[in-house]
């Protein structure tokens, strides 16, 4: 690995780290939070299906599952 | 603004602050998914990242041939397979899903203000019969007998077919709520479920059949164990918080189940150790589901024949008429997801291509003991051809060679065209494996996460 991409991923995961630390969701107890996110994801992922079908837009169907649920790995996390 | 109605009518709230707070928390997730194979590529020494002007990244692939490649042949992860789901049926789809849904529907009543509610039990036995067809359009490629230890892979898919049921229906409930009944998306009951693992243990007993004690271990290994590595939500999608289980239905829907649950061993000692005696077994099955394949009058199939002391060829395909083989090396992976699990997949069936090679050069050496071998009459060979063939999990752009074709099982099904000529099944491989272009050329992004910009360079998905 070149030192550039050393320190470019070095940077990134702090930058993310802290993005991440930062979200005010992370001051309620784990379980809590776990419960309110999975809710809010899986409602954010009816309202995305219902809106490309009601907007007859169904190519954004297939990537916005597909992010939905490689967010949600993070999300876990 | 979200509510969640417990059994006994109590509400677990999800008010409008906590729903910006996951908001945000799933908007940051979903941003650093679109970058997250990139910066995997880089950890793996696969591509360098470089920062320039400051707080601009760029990324690009070390291997520029794999790069060509992956604009054909892009990472067979398993969400490829995720099936259309999650809208409210309409005219045209299956009349036992649109049946079912018009069912819940009907029975959702107002709860008071921003509350809907419906009795699941009363449409379950409907939503199982659509889960158990569901569930059998899925991979299902390993036999059912075959038990872990607790539980047997039918005793899996039972569990299954029934969580699936009580996922759907409540699903759907949400759907109908959102479509029909409050288009403005004001408040709405969850489209979790949610029950304590006892009750869902008892639930799936009741309904299943299995024990409890059977239903009980296929929770445990399902649910969430964060100290467990590698583990996922996908892999594990029982959730626990405080004293209830959660799961996402659409985490269960669009599982490849069958997949998830191998990996899910794998990762799990005591399983692991189980699934290691078994695996072995699926090598003969895979070989006999190839043989027969070739069951024309001029073709004679052998398995298992030894190159030398070198190596094994999995399977050899004779043809009598022409005097031409095809050497096949098996596969069965479990079929890759994460970045790391694609590059480990293509390593292994370029492994098998590297086998192809060795049995190559060693037929072409060792002509009339090869024919031996194989139990064909003496003679000339006027063609030896070879693949590599996977089970589950389609190749990417890092296996490849040029004239061993390495394919999934759905190609090179596709490749056969009787009467079999070996050689135009090798040339329809090769032919399939450079294929169309299925990806364009990578465009320059931004990530909403201010200050930082993230280009990528080459093709992109």
């Amino acid at each position: 690995m070149q030192p550039e991409t050393r320190r470019a991923l070095k940077r990134l995961d702090v930058f993310f780290d802290e993005q991440f630390r930062g979200l005010p969701i992370m001051a309620l107890p784990r379980a809590a939070a776990v419960a309110h996110s999975l809710r809010a994801a899986e409602f954010k992922t009816l309202l995305t299906e219902e809106h490309a079908y009601r907007d007859q837009d169904l190519n954004l169907l297939w990537p916005a599952r597909r992010l939905s649920q490689d967010g949600l790995r993070h999300l876990v996390y | 603004m979200h509510q969640h109605t417990a059994p006994g009518g109590a509400r677990r709230p999800t008010g409008r602050e906590e729903f910006i707070a996951v908001a945000q928390l799933l908007s940051l997730c979903e941003r650093y998914s679109i970058i997250e194979d990139s910066l995997a590529l880089c950890r793996l020494e696969l591509g360098e990242l470089r920062e320039g002007p400051p707080n601009i990244f760029r990324v690009q692939m070390n291997n520029a041939e794999a790069e060509k490649r992956l604009a054909t042949r892009f990472p067979s992860r398993e969400s490829t397979k995720i099936r259309a789901m999650g809208r409210p049926p309409t005219a045209g789809d299956d009349p036992e899903i649109i049946r079912l849904f018009a069912d819940i529907r009907d029975r959702i009543s107002p709860l008071g203000e921003g509350t809907f509610t419906f009795y699941r039990p009363a449409v379950l036995a409907e939503a199982l019969s659509v889960a158990d067809r569901t569930i059998s359009m899925l991979d299902r490629t390993l036999p059912t007998d075959w038990s872990i230890g607790p539980y047997t892979l039918e005793q899996f898919w039972r569990f299954w077919a029934v969580l699936s049921g009580l996922t759907m229906s409540q699903r759907m409930a949400a759907t109908a709520v959102i479509a029909f009944l409050a288009p403005a998306c004001a408040p709405l009951n969850t489209p979790l479920v949610e029950m304590s693992p006892a009750s869902l243990i008892a639930q799936v007993s009741a309904i299943s059949g299995l024990t409890e004690k059977v239903a009980a271990s296929i929770v445990s290994d399902l649910t969430y164990d964060p100290q467990l590595k590698g583990t996922d939500i996908m892999f594990q999608p029982l959730v626990v918080a405080g004293d209830r289980c959660v799961v996402m239905p659409s985490i269960i829907e669009g599982s490849n189940a069958e997949r998830n649950l191998i990996a899910l061993w794998n990762k799990k000692p005591d399983r692991k150790s189980v699934y290691d005696t078994l695996s072995p077994k699926k090598e003969a099955l895979f070989l006999t589901e190839l043989s027969q394949m070739f069951r024309e009058e001029h073709l004679h199939v052998k398995p298992r024949v030894k190159i030398g002391d070198l190596t094994d060829a999995d399977l050899v395909v004779w043809c009598m008429r022409e005097r031409m083989c095809l050497i096949i090396q098996a596969k069965w992976l479990y079929g890759p997801d994460s970045i790391l699990e694609v590059l480990s997949h293509d390593r292994q069936l370029q492994a098998g291509a590297e086998q192809a090679r060795v049995a190559l050069d060693w037929v072409a050496s060792h002509p009339e003991d090869f024919l031996r071998r194989c139990e064909m009459t003496p003679g000339p060979i006027n063609g030896v051809f070879a693949c590599v063939i996977s089970k589950v999990g389609a190749p990417t752009c890092y296996a490849f060679s040029a004239d061993i074709p390495i394919v999934d099982i759905r190609e090179f099904e596709a490749a056969l065209h009787r009467p079999t000529r070996i050689p135009d099944i090798h040339r329809r491989l090769l032919k399939g494996v450079s294929g169309v272009a299925l990806l364009g050329p990578a465009e320059e992004f931004e990530i909403d996460v201010p200050p930082i910009k993230f280009v990528k360079l080459g093709y992109s998905i």
